[in-house]
């Protein structure tokens, strides 16, 4: 498993997942990609992403997550899983 | 020596790899169990299980967490950790025992996703100690 990825590729990443939640943002709160925190393992990508309220649910926008990941799959040809950050 | 988070790790592997393979009542189980682990072991560094037991039984879990968490976390993430490994532990009934119920790949995809989170609370890192 490669934990760390050139600033290059880490970037690419970022802006994908970035690009493709974007349709798929929640009204009142947004979903943020934590660019600190992208793991590689084989041709899966670890992506986590916060709510910037902290009284949401994980489970309350995990369908957005699961359709972001099916549009990052089907139009960027690229296996990003989005997990949530629990709240702190 | 296996530590409980190598065995977090090769489990959330397992399922990505299950997944892959398009065995996702596999990948589902695999994916409580890499959870289970970590949970076990946080659980148990505060109260041990007593007759020699690794791990709580699998119903007790939200209880014991309840019980022996709440005082090192906030009420929000302790409710939302314990409905992620009770989703997950769902899940894996559904996956290994439920033949007329569906677990495709959204629900796979869903159960690693809960796993992954769940893990990276609980302190299992990508990385495997050398």
């Amino acid at each position: 498993m490669r934990a760390v990825l050139d600033e290059q590729e880490r970037a690419r990443v970022v802006d994908l997942a970035r690009k493709h939640l974007a349709p798929h943002q929640p009204e009142g709160y947004r979903l943020e990609v934590l660019a600190e925190e992208i793991h590689q393992d084989d041709d899966w990508y670890y992506v986590v992403v916060k709510p910037s309220r902290s009284d949401v649910r994980s489970y309350d926008y995990s369908q957005r997550l699961a359709e972001a990941e099916l549009d990052l799959q089907e139009k960027e040809n690229v296996k990003i899983l989005l997990v949530p950050a629990l709240p702190s | 020596m296996t530590d409980w988070d190598d065995i977090a790790r090769d489990n959330l592997k397992a399922a990505q790899i299950l997944a892959d393979q398009r065995q996702f009542r596999s990948s589902a189980s695999r994916a409580y169990y890499a959870a289970f682990p970590a949970v076990s072991f946080v659980l148990k560094r505060r109260a041990p299980f007593g007759k020699g037991r690794e791990t709580p039984a699998h119903h007790m879990v939200t209880t014991l967490m309840q019980e022996h968490l709440a005082p090192s976390l906030t009420a929000a993430k302790l409710r939302d950790m314990k409905a992620t490994i009770r989703r997950l532990y769902n899940e894996r009934i559904n996956a290994d025992y439920k033949a007329g119920m569906t677990v495709d790949r959204l629900a796979a995809l869903q159960s690693q996703r809960d796993a992954h989170s769940l893990c990276r609370e609980l302190g299992v890192s990508h990385a495997r100690r050398s």
